[in-house]
C-alpha cells in the first residue's frame, strides 16, 4: 500500500524533480547494486551500469505508469542494462581477441582485493561468470534477491516458464562447475 | 522399476519449494535411490556454497559521487537554453520543412526497426560466417548471402540475432526480420530492448536464444574465421 509521501514523491519524480528521484532511489539502491554487481561481476562496471540506469530512468520517467512499484521498475531498467553490458563486452572482447590470436586472462580490476579472496570465492566467481548473461541475471535475482519467477519474468521480459528453465540450467551448470570444490573442503579458506 | 526424480525437482526440494506431500514422497524415494540421493546432496552443497558469496555495497562517498555524476549528465541534457537558441531552432525547422516538401528523399531516417534491421545492420549468420561491414572482419567487403545459406545447419549455434515479430491485431500480417546484435552499442541495445518490451514482439524463447556461453561464442568465431574469402562470393554451408 503506497503511502501519501510515496505518492507525492512519485508525482514529483514524473514531473522531473531530481530531489524526489534521489529520495526514491535511496531505499532500493543497495539491492539493485547487489543484483547488478552479481551480473556484471566487477565493481567499476556495476557503478557504470548504475549510473546509466539512473540516467535512463530519469529520462524515461514519463513511461512510469505505477503498474509496478518504483523499485521494480528501476530494477528492470538496471537488470537489462547489466545484461546488455555483459553481452556486448563478452562478444566484442571475444571477437577482437580472436583476431589477435589470443584469449584474455580474467580481468582484475583491483589486484589487492583479488589477493585477499579465497579460492572458494574465486571459483564461485569464475563459475558464475561462465553463465550466459540472462541466466546469470535470473540466478542472481531468484537465489540472492528472492524475486519470484513471475517478477523475474517481468524484469527480463520473459515468461515464467522460461525463467524457471533458465534458473534450473544455471544452477545445474554451477553444480557441475563447483563439483570438485564441494569434494575438497580443504581448498576452502 | 520406480522412475527416478528429475534434477529440477531435486533442486526444488533442496530450495524447499515443494509442497509437504510432494516433499515427503521425494524424500521417501531418496531413501532407496542412491543416484537421486547423491544428486540431491550435490545440489544442497552447491546452494550452500553459493549462498556464501558476499557483495560489498558502495559507501556513502561513492553513492555521493554517483549522484553527482548522474546529476551532471542530467543537467547537461536539461540545462536551460537562452531564448535565441529557440529562435534559431525554429528557423532551421522551417528550412527543413521546405526542403522536405521539395525533396522528400533528401533525408532518410531509419526510425522504424524493420528498416534498420534490413538495410543497415551488419549481419552475422552462424555457420555461414559471412560478415558484412562488421567488427568481426573489420573489412568493408560485402557478402552475398544465397538462399541456401539462410538455412541453418543442424546443431548450428544461433548467434546474437534476434528474431523479432511485429505484433499486431489478430489476422494482421506479421513482419519478420532479423537484426544482428553484435554491432550495436549498449545504448542501441537498450533502445532495442525498450522497443521490444513495449511492442511485446520479443518472445521469451528469443530472449533465451540471445544467451551465448563462452563456448558458443568461441564456436561462432571459429565458424567466421574458417569461411572462405568473400571476394569470390563463396560461403560455407552450401
Amino acid at each position: 500500500m503506497m503511502t501519501e509521501r510515496e505518492r507525492e514523491l512519485l508525482d514529483a519524480f514524473v514531473e522531473g524533480n531530481e530531489s524526489a528521484f534521489e529520495e526514491l532511489i535511496t531505499e532500493s539502491r543497495e539491492r539493485i547494486y547487489r543484483t547488478v554487481m552479481r551480473i556484471v561481476r566487477n565493481h567499476e562496471d556495476a557503478l557504470d551500469v548504475m549510473q546509466d540506469s539512473l540516467v535512463k530512468a530519469f529520462r524515461k520517467r514519463k513511461s512510469f505508469r505505477g503498474d509496478s512499484s518504483f523499485s521494480t521498475w528501476l530494477t528492470s531498467i538496471a537488470v537489462r542494462e547489466a545484461i546488455n553490458r555483459v553481452k556486448r563486452d563478452r562478444f566484442r572482447n571475444a571477437i577482437s581477441l580472436s583476431l589477435l590470436g589470443s584469449r584474455p586472462a580474467p580481468e582484475k580490476h583491483n589486484p589487492d582485493a583479488e589477493a585477499e579472496r579465497s579460492i572458494t570465492e574465486e571459483r564461485i566467481d569464475a563459475a558464475i561468470s561462465q553463465l550466459p548473461p540472462v541466466q546469470r541475471a535470473v540466478f542472481t535475482m531468484k537465489f540472492h534477491e528472492d524475486y519470484t519467477l513471475r517478477e523475474i519474468g517481468e524484469l527480463v521480459g520473459s515468461s515464467e516458464g522460461a525463467v524457471k528453465a533458465s534458473y534450473y540450467h544455471a544452477v545445474r551448470k554451477l553444480r557441475m562447475s563447483l563439483r570438485d570444490l564441494r569434494e575438497n573442503p580443504r581448498e576452502r579458506k | 522399476m520406480k522412475k527416478c526424480v528429475s534434477e529440477e525437482v531435486l533442486l526444488m526440494l533442496a530450495e524447499k519449494e515443494l509442497d509437504a506431500d510432494s516433499a515427503c514422497r521425494i524424500r521417501e524415494h531418496l531413501r532407496s535411490c542412491e543416484r537421486c540421493r547423491d544428486l540431491f546432496e550435490e545440489y544442497e552443497r552447491t546452494l550452500t556454497l553459493l549462498s556464501e558469496e558476499r557483495i560489498d555495497v558502495p559507501g556513502q562517498a561513492e553513492w555521493a559521487r554517483l549522484r553527482e555524476t548522474v546529476g551532471e549528465r542530467l543537467g547537461r541534457k536539461g540545462a536551460a537554453r537562452p531564448a535565441w537558441v529557440y529562435g534559431v531552432a525554429g528557423a532551421a525547422a522551417c528550412v527543413l520543412m521546405i526542403i522536405l516538401a521539395v525533396r522528400p528523399d533528401v533525408l532518410r531516417r531509419h526510425e522504424r526497426l524493420p528498416e534498420v534491421a534490413r538495410s543497415e545492420a551488419p549481419t552475422v549468420t552462424s555457420g555461414k560466417g559471412v560478415a558484412r561491414e562488421s567488427e568481426l572482419t573489420r573489412e568493408p567487403e560485402l557478402a552475398q548471402e544465397s538462399e541456401a545459406t539462410r538455412e541453418e545447419r543442424p546443431g548450428t549455434v544461433r548467434d546474437e540475432t534476434a528474431a523479432l515479430e511485429e505484433t499486431g491485431p489478430p489476422g494482421a500480417q506479421v513482419a519478420q526480420f532479423t537484426l544482428s546484435l553484435a554491432s550495436l552499442s549498449s545504448d542501441e541495445l537498450s533502445e532495442l530492448d525498450d522497443l521490444t518490451v513495449v511492442s511485446g514482439g520479443l518472445r521469451s524463447s528469443d530472449v533465451m536464444l540471445l544467451d551465448l556461453t563462452d563456448a558458443e561464442i568461441d564456436e561462432l568465431i571459429k565458424d567466421l574465421e574458417s569461411t572462405p574469402s568473400l571476394e569470390n562470393g563463396n560461403s560455407q554451408g552450401t
